[in-house]
């Protein structure tokens, strides 16, 4: 059937889905600032930017992952590992902190590699997959530090986790190169192009001659690496090294990803898009904080969000229909 | 014409009237159609005829414009093909619908569970209806197997028993030889024998006319959706059929101009095989020509494609291109490194990005072609835009933005795009497989001239397909494999429907 594009073309649908969220981040930021005087404030924003800066950092990478209709279940453990583990070698073997930082993005970008592995080569789904490497991982975080916190780090290692360059907090304009440079190469590489092949057709991909599982091996260890400089990044602003670290991540990840109109499915979704789920979450987390609502009930209320933000996105699949 | 045909016994199922168009093309006209109880019926013409259209309204798939079907002599109107399956047609499609991890019992049974009064499943019961089945039917089938791990042989016997248990009165068979073996084809055969004794009606759709020979009663021509004639085998011949499947063509001119074609040698292939597809098939094919792959569903054709073109890797044999062995190949990319592209026969599966825009769907193959910057694979995508914009000029393709998602074309459409893909990745070799599969009419001939085009550019042309008057139309050599081998090589003035037909359906 030929349809015209005037009226179910993709630009008209894009654009529903792109206010859609945007709405509901501009409903919430009115809600907030209107019950609390503090919310609007440039510091309470900046430290809303600072809170979901790791987030961003990981989820701009799963955006591209779940376009080729994976996912990557483990960048929290990959966080929490690749965390100890450098604190450690910087404790205990006197690495340098700028050579650890370095160390503990390779790290995440190894463990990356391993989940690209089980996915192109095992051929394990990917949720499975790395639903595996995250119990792995996490238990592998958990015996090289015994359980123990990693304390006694050297001066300077907090600068990347707590410095400021003005008055922005590192980890924010870390955020905003990252997803700068995403942005960039989704709008303009030959990578990007075979990332949205790849999902929206597996198949046809390998057969228009695009190497699939080398790309895919690419991008599990960009999310790889990004987890692991989110990894550095939480240490660094606690001081600490700590196993336990990002154990809820991936699902704010999904969350995110998923409110910002990236197809579970694959094929389509942007990292703007992905910036705005990140907002959303880090308004209502921040605007539930200032209004001293319970940590138990902030948790309920983010599970339902990620609900929510799917079962939309499978309405308006069927839509699309 | 002997509408009136009439088979021994009671009527089973009549159609009356039956007209059925998708938008102007008239697929079917006026059919009327009558088939008796215990009836082998073969269906026969030519791919486009209209044998599907029909199938798919007599089992409820589709709906008939205007007409009327009466079963037992009952009008009846189904909305849907449960309908169909509940008043007792069931189809047996090339693809098996069947369950494949699941056993042949759950597969039978699927929605007619046998159950205990407590309403559990009654699996004792099951079992002993079906092995009685089997022992009166002389099949052997362990019931408690996967479907997945039977040969296809026993699948389809499956399917059949599945609609004798679901108490199908008419059973439509669509090219159920296509992938048997002379021994289990026999089976197959005896089954048809068994379901005639029970009173079956069985409809009987094949290619293959010996067999229709050998196993049914009587043989209905469908042409161009029209019903041209009914016969009792006994009273018709090969040839005949054969007259009233392709008609009396005066002898019109071919769209290919060219009598003879000589050039150099672009791409061989000696003694390829390919599993049990494939046994030593061996070719030549030469700069800028035309050259056809013809064969039924199980020849092997399509794998031919699928061979040159790095999808599969011959089992042995040589692939070479310019005199280069390439027979390594071990993935697409690297056919296209030898500037080899190709147009996959599923469209849908296995071309298609349907999410994508019909810009990306059309460059994907090329987009290295298209960088400003290697190192950085930055794209130029005003490049990609001129580029596609002169074959969306030329093909006449109709779209209302480069940038609408490709699903939303039409098929005739579509194809044109994947055509231009291959045209904007520039290789020197198209595999077209299929080329003209489920597109209407009209863009049929746009598609025939647009590859005449590319060879009259230079372009070596390599069309697989099932169609004869497609390939005689627009070929310089055409090559017709009989399951997995070589059977002849036409050219010049052999190049002829009736020939070639002859040829085809001769076993």
């Amino acid at each position: 059937m030929e349809r015209k594009g005037s009226l179910f073309g993709e630009k008209s649908i894009f654009r529903k889905k792109g206010v859609g969220t945007a709405l509901v981040l501009v409903v919430l930021v009115a809600f907030f600032s209107l019950t609390s005087k503090s919310f609007l404030s440039v510091g309470n924003l900046l430290n809303m930017l600072l809170q979901v800066s790791n987030l961003i950092i990981i989820s701009v990478g799963m955006t591209w992952v779940i376009i080729t209709g994976g996912i990557d279940f483990s960048c929290g453990a990959a966080m929490g590992f690749s965390g100890v583990a450098t604190t450690m070698l910087i404790k205990y073997a006197g690495v340098p902190v700028g050579a650890g930082i370095v160390l503990c993005v390779l790290i995440g970008g190894v463990l990356g590699l391993f989940n690209g592995l089980c996915i192109t080569k095992l051929r394990i789904p990917p949720l499975l997959a790395t639903i595996g490497t995250d119990t792995t991982v996490r238990g592998l975080a958990y015996l090289i530090c015994d359980g123990e916190t990693i304390f006694g780090l050297p001066e300077g290692f907090t600068t990347l986790g707590r410095g400021y360059v003005w008055v922005f907090p590192i980890p924010v304009l870390i955020a905003v190169a990252i997803f700068l440079i995403f942005y960039f190469v989704q709008e303009k590489t030959a990578f990007s192009v075979f990332t949205y092949a790849i999902g929206g057709n597996a198949d046809a991909a390998h057969l228009s001659g695009i190497k699939t599982s080398r790309h895919l091996m690419a991008l599990y260890g960009i999310a790889g690496l990004l987890a692991g400089l989110a990894g550095f990044i939480n240490s660094s602003r606690m001081g600490v090294g700590l196993a336990g670290s990002g154990d809820n991540m991936a699902t704010n990840v999904v969350t995110a990803v998923v409110l910002g109109g990236t197809s579970i499915a694959g094929g389509s979704g942007n990292v703007q898009g992905t910036i705005l789920g990140c907002l959303i979450i880090g308004v209502l987390t921040n605007g539930m904080t200032i209004l001293n609502v319970h940590s138990f009930a902030q948790q309920t209320a983010q599970g339902l969000i990620l609900l929510l933000a799917i079962g939309a996105e499978t309405i308006r699949q069927k839509k699309e229909i | 014409m002997d509408e009136n045909y009439r088979a021994d016994g009671a009527e089973a199922l009549r159609l009356q009237n039956i007209a059925k168009s998708f938008s102007k093309n008239k697929v079917l006209v006026d059919v009327n159609f009558s088939v008796g109880k215990g009836e082998v019926r073969a269906l026969v013409g030519e791919n486009g005829a209209g044998k599907s259209t029909m199938i798919r309204i007599v089992a409820g798939v589709s709906k008939a414009d205007q007409g009327e079907i009466f079963l037992d002599g009952k009008k009846v109107s189904f909305n849907s093909p449960k309908d169909g399956l509940d008043a007792g047609i069931a189809v047996i499609y090339q693809e098996l619908d069947l369950l494949p991890e699941m056993t042949v019992q759950e597969n039978v049974f699927l929605g007619i569970e046998e159950k205990t009064h407590r309403g559990l499943l009654d699996k004792k019961k099951m079992a002993e209806k079906l092995e009685e089945y089997f022992r009166m039917m002389r099949l052997d089938i362990p019931r408690n197997a996967k479907i997945a791990s039977l040969p296809i042989a026993k699948q389809q016997v499956v399917a059949i028993t599945k609609a004798v248990m679901h108490n199908a009165k008419i059973i439509i068979m669509d090219e159920p030889s296509s992938s048997l073996t002379n021994q289990e084809l026999e089976v197959l055969f005896d089954q048809i024998r068994r379901l005639k004794e029970k009173q079956v009606t069985v409809i009987y759709i094949s290619h293959r006319l010996e067999e229709i020979f050998e196993i049914c009663d009587s043989v209905t021509v469908l042409r161009d959706g029209r019903i041209i004639r009914t016969a009792p085998v006994r009273e018709t011949t090969r040839e005949e059929i054969v007259e009233w499947m392709i008609g009396k063509k005066v002898s019109e001119a071919r769209l290919n101009p060219r009598k003879q074609y000589d050039a150099p040698v672009i791409l061989e292939a000696r003694n390829l095989s390919y599993k049990n597809v494939l046994q030593d098939v061996s070719f030549q094919v030469k700069r800028g020509e035309l050259y056809g792959v013809l064969g039924l569903l199980g020849s092997g054709f399509i794998e031919v494609g699928k061979l040159l073109y790095g999808v599969c890797r011959p089992t042995s044999g040589t692939l070479t291109v310019n005199g280069r062995d390439i027979s390594s190949m071990s993935s697409p990319a690297d056919a296209l490194k030898n500037s080899i592209a190709y147009v996959p026969d599923q469209r849908r599966a296995h071309g298609l990005f349907l999410e994508l825009d019909v810009l990306t769907n059309a460059t994907i193959t090329s987009v290295r072609n298209f960088l400003t910057n290697k190192a950085l694979g930055l794209l130029d995508k005003k490049a990609m835009q001129e580029n596609f914009q002169r074959y969306i000029d030329h093909f006449e393709i109709k779209l209302a933005d480069k940038r609408q998602k490709i699903g939303f074309l039409s098929g005739g459409n579509q194809q044109k795009v994947i055509i231009a893909r291959t045209l904007i990745s520039d290789t020197e070799i198209i595999v077209m497989s299929c080329p003209t599969k489920g597109i209407d009419v009209g863009s049929k001939f746009d598609i025939y001239n647009i590859l005449l085009e590319c060879a009259s550019q230079g372009k070596t042309v390599i069309v697989i397909s099932q169609e004869i008057p497609e390939l005689v139309n627009i070929c310089d050599r055409i090559l017709m494999l009989k399951k997995g081998r070589v059977f002849r090589e036409y050219v010049g003035d052999e190049i002829s429907e009736p020939l070639i037909y002859n040829d085809l359906l001769r076993q």
